[in-house]
């Protein structure tokens, strides 16, 4: 179950995907997928995870991604709190996300597979992607464009 | 129960732990345990983890820590599927653990109870 505030998602960067999978599966028996040309998700771990090779959606360095059930109020929370917003929320296969830099000078993320405070727009909210499974669990949230 | 090749643990670097404590716990509600003035460990996140503040010893960015019940053996397979060693086996309070760079350049680290 997501838990809101948890960490849910680690993101790597990741240069030749195929190399990737070879070495995660060889040396630690992680199972991983190919969910796009450009990215690998992988399972077999309490945390769920994927290899990006998109360096302008992907991160530069690990990711570690929070989960929030609403985005809106977790990012208002997040900057009352001292948190600096280097990513305003953007639409990712499957949800939306956003980033932020903490005190220690990490840069981490939230991310939401629900949809914004209606009305949701297909641009904004795309949640339920078919090809992006980890993401999916709460498909039957999508909503239609109003 | 802890398996070999998981994702265990993820390590943060922290400048102003108390400053770190007051805004996880404020804006997410994670718990701290303090070890000694340079570093706190977090609960209630998901994933175990902690916060480093130690500018030396410490991580330099956010690190995912994997669990091996045989360490020497893990780090031998690491290499032998490719892995870069980084930082060869050490101890530390409760255990100890080695750094790998795996095949794009990402640096993990790998850990055990004994």
């Amino acid at each position: 179950m997501r838990v809101d505030g948890q960490i849910a998602f680690v993101e790597f960067p990741g240069r030749d995907l195929g190399q990737m999978r070879r070495f995660y599966g060889a040396a630690f028996g992680w199972v991983s997928e190919h969910q796009r040309h450009d990215y690998v998700a992988f399972r077999g771990n309490d945390v769920e995870g994927g290899f990006s090779a998109n360096p302008s959606q992907g991160p530069v360095e690990p990711l570690v991604v929070f989960y929030a059930s609403d985005l809106e109020t977790v990012r208002a929370r997040v900057q009352l709190a001292g948190g600096e917003i280097t990513r305003d929320i953007f639409a990712i296969p499957g949800g939306r996300r956003f980033q932020f830099r903490d005190p220690g000078e990490n840069e981490v993320a939230v991310w939401s597979d629900t949809c914004p405070p209606p009305p949701p727009t297909a641009s904004t909210c795309r949640v339920g992607s078919a090809f992006w499974r980890p993401w999916t669990a709460r498909r039957e949230r999508s909503h239609v464009a109003a | 129960m802890r398996e070999d090749g998981k994702i265990d643990y993820v390590e943060f670097p922290g400048a102003d732990l108390s400053e770190v404590k007051r805004f996880y716990g404020a804006a997410f509600g994670w718990t701290f345990q303090d070890y000694g003035p340079a570093y706190v460990a977090f609960e209630g996140a998901g994933v175990d983890g902690g916060f480093d503040a130690d500018r030396a010893e410490g991580v330099a960015k956010p690190m995912v820590v994997l669990f091996a019940h045989d360490l020497e053996a893990m780090l031998e397979r690491i290499r032998g599927a490719g892995g870069v060693i980084t930082r060869p086996i050490l101890g530390f309070p409760g255990g100890r653990r080695f750094h790998f760079r795996d095949p794009s350049g990402n640096e993990l680290g790998v850990w055990s109870e004994t």
